[in-house]
């Protein structure tokens, strides 16, 4: 028992660290770090490219990685993006810090090379001293992470508490207009803050790489424990998330000893998901308990500020008359004709290729729904892509039942799942159902895809095509029908009271509420609804390939199609189209073009997409659209300033953030 | 609102004319040649399928097959380049490349030259499937090379375009049911949950082990390879116990204090692991730690250099498909000199060596005048001594098929080197069925 618990210890002390910095953060800019455990991942690889590669003293290694490498590439990422998310809409911060944790794992992979990489020397005891404490074996480098963690959160409270800048960090948190008026500097406050939370994932990063490994799913697995931390932490403690992550990794090590010792062979079989999984199940069950406990104090601390829907009408879109019927449907047009027309000049494999595109956009549709009428992002509609997947496996291949009917009943089987995704929705902001979808994802890939029925020894359970549909074209233009009679849905439901409903609730849900419209009923309709065109598109996308395996729906794959769709327009049909196909296309592309290192490109390009968000939150489509005119508009807007020498006051001008 | 009802109307209509359209479902065998591939042939078990088999000899007059011309041949090869499995597989490739420039160099294919097509799959089954066709309708390749995890994209569709694949199996069941695709030295078992074969006992007992712990990851492979080896133990001859099981060990766990606690305290004296290489150097310095004393820690698989330098390897005992390099035979030797010099002479890149190894080895015994995709996938399974251009003892490449192969090389890791076990000979054991 003492093992697991100085285990434990090791392993909540490097939560802790890079816990700390999400708190950090996210009290000083209201920004939710997603990509820590990704930065962490970048500064490790540096720690083990300069020591193991270009043979540098450890100790220096690790002090150049922390003390100027970590805090130069926070300045670097403050400067080309989260200072644009200052007075961005919470839509637009959650989905900037996801487009870099899709883009710079890959991005490493790059610059520095895939290589394996095996263990390098420690920065602080090599070899590690032994002692006995306990009766437990223990290495003073085990020790040393302890002591770290604790030093950090201390020099961390001392610098919150006695320093100008701490107070100046507190002020900006308690009141941020007020902080500006009386002329703190938030610029500042904000870069310096990412830059102490990117050297605190530096540390994380080098000491996590010489105790574990310097394989990204370590942290991968590093962050999602993390966020369970933070959630602990309600999002601003800072004593609290150093508890949280230390009894975090505590419980974590301890549910190990319940998984080797007998207790649950009374319950379960040695092999069951329920034993095999345990060590993971557990942090994310305490992070959905937490957030639904605390969903009555979740309410954003700070909801009079810049919480506006991401795309309110500005002063912009009031100058001029409204977009001519023709410039609005062109774009639909064009995509329409391209994609009835294709087939002429497609080989089988791109008809089949297209085919997946078009099943990939039916589920990012359901992302349209739930983002687009309720200005939700959720993490979790790759799982019920996935369950509905497998249950029409299920259903067609043991039972016999035709795929035309077991998609729609699979479909209807993960409503209900929905409709509890969408509990955490009803009373907290984005950030919260962001998380609570997340831990959903992986929960669903620690149990249900795991069952031997489902996993099959990753090789998955068998989809036919329906009848008919088993060539490549007839099987294209099947999909391009279902896509159409799904947007079609989704048009409607845009349109509809409930529609309506979710998009006013987008603006004020508070001023919603107050005119007498049911919130709760709109938000589940449409998670619902969303839930079963999710699932629609998953099992159309399992008969493309034939199987419906797990490994396809995992949660970190869920990260990249929302950094996918967001890129290209997340409310927009049209959007979700182009999203599906791009991410059916370009990895083909890449493959048939490209060599080594940069196959990783598309994947970094699907991150830096969602990271440019921050210029224009509405995505590529909408900017191909409304582009010229706004710059147009912008143009004239311009010269007349030059003309007119008055001295209006700066700030006073213009209606742009 | 009446548009609104007639859009709806619309789309009512469209989903009820593909329902009544598609209500059956796409037969398994109709051999539609332009689909995607769909798994697990269900062609049951090919047993003695080869017994027929006749050597087919080189057409004449010669007309070229697809993907040969009068100075090329032409080959895909589908490996891990981009995504998580990239950094344990991406050196394979290296090593397929490396093979066949020597045989380019050499002039081993008469007046014709190996011309690689590379098609990265990332590991996955979908891409893997859509690279295949890529390689094999748009590319138009003679044959396949492939060093995935995720060929069971494609197996199907391979099979039945008759294209010949070689390649490192991993495990992967679609090697040993697909008789055009070629491995060493045999395919996996076809049935893993019915058979096994006696020899991790027979290692284990052999080294003086008599209580064993095994661990495996959380996965559902490597649980089920755990439970094939508990019951080769406890089938065995009863002097080996298994005192310590363990299943659910996450793939990113790397620090083992407690598992080494754990399996100290039940006296276990011999270790098996299904784990990967990090996890098992993590165990393997755990135990040591620990003090725990063991007569035998076997690894399955991870034979390279640079494990030899992590903390607590010394001791263990890996298994391996080919002749330890430290013998210095034919293969190897060979090798070590086509390869470039930031590869790592480990098992990975070599894996990849000898998967074009066997592919050029078909294309010889197809016939260097006329080689076809028939005669290769033939002539190939009639050897019946093929030793991977002096890798490995010679096997029959029909016999045994779809059976777990029962004999492995062993190294153990002594002063930072690798000791081969055995004098350098194989070790086999005896095929086992479950009861």
């Amino acid at each position: 028992m003492t093992t697991y618990l100085v285990t434990g210890l090791v392993v909540g002390s490097v939560y802790a660290i890079a816990t700390l910095g999400i708190v950090l953060t996210y009290s000083s800019t209201r920004v939710f770090n997603f990509a820590q455990g990704a930065i962490a991942f970048a500064l490790a690889i540096t720690f083990y490219e300069l020591t193991v590669d270009h043979g540098w003293n450890p100790r220096w290694a690790a002090a150049v990685t922390v003390l100027v490498v970590s805090p130069l590439l926070g300045l670097v990422l403050w400067a080309i993006l989260f200072r644009r998310l200052a007075d961005a809409p919470s839509s637009v911060r959650l989905v900037s810090t996801i487009g870099l944790w899709v883009a710079l794992p890959p991005l490493t992979g790059l610059i520095f090379g895939r290589d394996e990489r095996f263990a390098a020397p420690s920065a602080v005891f090599d070899p590690p001293h032994q002692y006995e404490v306990m009766g437990v074996g223990v290495d003073s480098n085990d020790v040393a992470v302890i002591v770290v963690a604790a030093v950090a959160a201390l020099l961390l409270t001392v610098l919150l508490r006695a320093t100008p800048f701490g107070l100046s960090v507190r002020a900006t948190v308690d009141a941020p207009s007020m902080a500006a008026t009386v002329g703190v500097n938030t610029s500042i406050v904000s870069a310096g803050s990412w830059m102490i939370s990117t050297t605190l994932a530096g540390l994380a990063g080098v000491l996590l790489g010489t105790q574990r490994g310097f394989t990204l799913p370590q942290f991968t697995l590093l962050i999602l424990g993390c966020f369970a931390a933070v959630v602990i932490a309600r999002m601003h403690s800072l004593p609290l998330a150093f508890a949280g992550s230390l009894g975090l990794g505590v419980v974590q090590e301890l549910s190990k000893s319940v998984v080797v010792g007998d207790f649950l062979d009374q319950f379960f079989e040695r092999q069951s998901v329920w034993i095999r999984g345990l060590p993971q199940i557990i942090p994310f069950t305490v992070m959905l308990i937490f957030l639904l406990a605390y969903r009555g104090l979740g309410q954003e601390r700070f909801s009079t500020d810049t919480r506006r829907a991401d795309d309110a009408p500005t002063v912009e879109d009031l100058d001029g008359p409204p977009l001519a019927w023709w410039r609005r449907l062109l774009p639909v047009a064009v995509v329409v004709v391209c994609v009835l027309a294709a087939p002429l000049v497609l080989s089988g494999l791109w008809e089949g290729i297209a085919a997946k595109g078009l099943a990939l956009a039916i589920v990012f549709l359901s992302y349209t729904l739930v983002a687009g009428s309720g200005g939700m992002l959720s993490l979790c509609q790759i799982s019920f892509a996935g369950i509905a997947a497998a249950i029409t496996a299920d259903l067609a291949t043991n039972h016999g039942v035709a795929i035309v009917v077991a998609i729609p009943i699979a479909a209807l089987v993960v409503v209900p799942i929905g409709l509890l995704a969408a509990i955490p929705s009803l009373r907290v902001g984005d950030l919260y159902l962001a998380l609570a979808t997340l831990a959903l994802a992986v929960l669903v890939d620690n149990t249900y895809f795991e069952l031997p029925s489902v996993n099959n020894f990753d090789q998955g359970v068998d989809v036919p095509r329906p009848e008919g549909f088993g060539d490549d074209l007839p099987f294209y233009y099947l999909l391009v029908a279902c896509f159409l009679v799904v947007a079609l849905l989704v048009r409607n439901v845009r349109r509809s009271t409930t529609g309506l409903e979710l998009d006013a609730m987008r603006s004020s849900e508070q001023a919603v509420a107050t005119i007498g419209v049911g919130i709760v009923r709109s938000k589940l309709v449409v998670f619902g609804l969303s839930a079963f065109v999710a699932g629609v598109g998953g099992a159309l996308f399992a008969t493309y390939s034939g199987r419906a395996s797990p490994e396809q729906y995992s949660v970190l794959l869920g990260v990249v199609w929302l950094a996918v769709v967001v890129t290209w327009g997340v409310r927009s049909i049209v959007g979700a189209l182009l999203a599906g196909l791009s991410f059916a296309v370009f990895p083909q592309l890449a493959s048939e073009h490209l060599t080594g290192a940069w196959l990783e490109l598309p994947t970094v390009l699907f991150g830096l997409g969602a990271i440019g968000l921050a210029r224009e939150p509405r995505g590529v489509v909408h900017q191909i659209v409304h582009g010229r005119r706004t710059q147009e508009r912008a143009r004239r807007q311009r010269a007349r300033l030059r003309a007119t020498p008055s001295p209006v006051p700066a700030g006073v001008e213009g209606g742009g953030a | 609102m009446r548009t609104f009802r007639a859009r709806h109307a619309a789309a009512v209509a469209l989903a009820l004319t593909l329902f009544v359209a598609g209500c059956g479902n796409e037969g398994g065998d109709e051999g539609s040649t332009a689909r995607s591939t769909r798994p697990g042939g269900g062609e049951g078990r090919p047993e003695d399928q080869f017994a027929d088999l006749e050597r087919v000899e080189e057409p004449d007059p010669c007309e070229n097959d697809t993907g040969i011309t009068d100075t090329e041949i032409k080959v895909g090869t589908i490996a891990i380049e981009s995504g998580p499995g990239a950094q344990s597989f991406a050196p394979a490739l290296e090593g397929i490349k490396a093979r066949v420039a020597k045989a380019n160099e050499e002039g081993e294919l008469g007046d014709r030259k190996i011309s690689l097509v590379t098609r990265d799959d990332t590991g996955d089954q979908t891409r893997n499937s859509e690279v295949a066709r890529d390689l094999v309708e748009q590319e138009e390749v003679f044959g396949i090379i492939e060093t995935t995890f995720a060929s069971n994209g494609s197996a199907d569709y391979l099979n039945e375009q008759g294209i010949p694949v070689t390649g490192w199996h991993v495990g992967v069941p679609a090697w040993s049911r697909n008789p055009n695709m070629f491995t060493f030295r045999q395919g996996p078992a076809d049935e893993p949950e019915k058979e096994y074969t006696t020899r991790n006992a027979e290692v284990l007992a052999d080294r003086g082990a008599t209580k064993i712990a095994l661990i495996g990851g959380s996965n559902q492979a490597s649980a089920l390879f755990i439970e094939r080896v508990k019951k080769s133990i406890e089938q065995g001859d009863g002097e080996l116990e298994v005192v310590y099981e363990n299943v659910s060990v996450p793939t990113t766990q790397t620090d083992f204090g407690a598992e080494a606690q754990a399996i100290k305290s039940a006296g276990a004296d011999g270790v098996y692991t299904g784990m990967d290489l990090l996890q098992n150097a993590g165990l393997s310095d755990a135990l040591s730690k620990a003090g725990v004393e063991l007569k035998a820690i076997l690894f399955p698989g991870g034979y390279d250099p640079r494990v030899l330098n992590l903390p607590g390897m010394e001791g263990a005992v890996f298994g391996i498909e080919f002749y330890p390099f430290e013998l210095g035979r034919e293969a190897f030797k060979s090798f070590d000199e086509w390869a470039p010099k930031e590869v790592v002479r480990g098992q990975v890149p070599f894996v990849g060596w000898l998967s074009a190894e066997m592919f050029i080895q078909g294309l010889k015994e197809a016939g260097l005048d006329c080689p076809t995709r028939e005669a290769f996938i033939t002539n190939l399974r009639l050897v019946d001594d093929y030793d991977g251009g002096g890798a490995f003892d010679p096997v029959d490449l029909s016999e045994g098929y779809g059976e777990e192969f029962p004999c492995v090389y062993y190294v153990q890791v002594k002063g930072a080197k690798f000791v081969p076990q055995y004098d350098g000979e194989q070790f086999c054991g005896d095929p086992i069925t479950f009861d």
